[in-house]
């Protein structure tokens, strides 16, 4: 980025978005004749992965070959080109409405029509939802403390209400654990720190994983993964994106320490 | 890579559009982008951490402005003196290190690559 703008002749911003106009990935092709192909990835993986596609310096030096390549033929500088990439791919695919927690606005409420898909393929649906969830979250970069501790919030808030309307069917013995549960969520979702809250993410699992010790009797996530509900395991991707993405105590974004 | 591709679109129709949808990823975005160029010939070469950590801090806002705390980049980018005068280095030195420039840069927190 600092490249681009202090030598605008010579060097452009990389971004999936350009990388899907030059690949002609589904939903950005017709620019770019023939179109270009990298070692690393197809194009269909380029909008597959948008903004967690691994930007490696060899993708860098064949992207930017590429863009000084077609500069030249088009008398611009190679700053306009990768703009006119943008440009390209923002007419083909605008951006979505942005809005905080990213959680909420991408993961959607669920209606029966997505029980239904749930009990159907639980495992293909949920992960389905996750991975489009990690590619929005990757889309907007990082977050903050505060900004991930929201996030969070949300995650839990959506297993507490499966959790709650799991248990409104429910009576006796299994209904007062779910109870509980619903009560170790909410103490997780008033936690006032990102780490505290994925502390509490390992207890709870904890209460409902039969090979732990504080196993509290029941097997909530396969009975409610029968029911066509999520469960927390279900968003474990999700722990594994923060853990590779920030410092584990200060929440900093990891690369923006080394 | 496949050899000598071109633009078979209306290419310079989309670069006189560009402020457009650039203003629709966040408003203001165009604007910034061409003030950042502008500032980016001047920061270099004075070699002022002060000037160069706004100047950084504006570069990462201009990426990821929905997520972006400037004063908080910015703070964290001036606590690194040495790495940000090496990053100041880098782009004066750039005929001769090329792509290597860009390994100086990432040394900045937020400028990882």
């Amino acid at each position: 980025m600092v490249l681009r703008l202090v030598c605008p002749a010579s060097f452009g911003i990389v971004d999936w978005r350009n990388l899907a106009v030059l690949c002609g990935s589904p939903g950005f092709d017709g620019l770019v004749a023939p179109t270009v192909s990298f070692s690393q990835f197809s194009r269909e993986e380029v909008v597959a992965a948008r903004g967690q596609l691994p930007f490696t310096m060899d993708v860098y030096r064949e992207y930017n070959r590429t863009l000084r390549s077609l500069a030249r033929d088009c008398g611009v500088r190679v700053a306009d080109v990768d703009l006119v990439l943008w440009t390209y791919s923002i007419d083909r695919q605008p951006f979505a409405p942005f809005s905080l927690p990213v959680f909420d606005s991408t993961v959607p409420a669920l209606g029966e029509r997505e029980r239904d898909a749930l009990r159907r393929d639980h495992q293909s649906v949920a992960a389905q939802l996750v991975r489009e969830y990690l590619v929005r979250l990757g889309d907007v970069g990082f977050l903050s403390k505060n900004q991930i501790l929201a996030e969070l919030r949300s995650v839990f808030g959506l297993i507490r209400d499966e959790c709650a309307g799991f248990g409104n069917h429910k009576r006796g013995k299994v209904k007062d654990r779910v109870r509980l549960v619903v009560a170790a969520l909410d103490e997780a979702i008033s936690s006032e720190s990102p780490e505290r809250l994925l502390g509490q993410w390992n207890r709870w699992q904890g209460m409902v994983d039969p090979t732990a010790s504080s196993w509290i009797g029941i097997s909530l996530p396969t009975d409610m993964i029968l029911e066509g509900y999520l469960v927390l395991e279900d968003f474990i991707p999700v722990k594994e994106y923060l853990g590779a993405h920030y410092d584990a105590s200060s929440f900093d974004p990891r690369c923006g320490r080394e | 890579m496949a050899s000598r591709c071109r633009l078979v679109g209306d290419a310079a129709g989309l670069l006189a559009d560009a402020p457009r949808p650039l203003e629709s990823f966040s408003p203001g975005h165009w604007a910034l982008m061409q003030e950042l160029e502008r500032r980016a010939p001047e920061v270099v070469p004075r070699r002022d951490v002060d000037a160069a950590a706004s100047f950084l801090s504006d570069v990462v806002y201009l990426k990821r402005p929905h997520t972006t705390h400037r004063a908080s980049v910015r703070e964290a980018v001036a606590s690194h003196p040495a790495e940000v005068l090496g990053a100041l280095d880098a782009p004066e030195r750039v005929g001769e290190l090329g792509y290597a420039a860009m390994d100086a840069l990432a040394k900045v927190p937020w400028f990882c690559a």
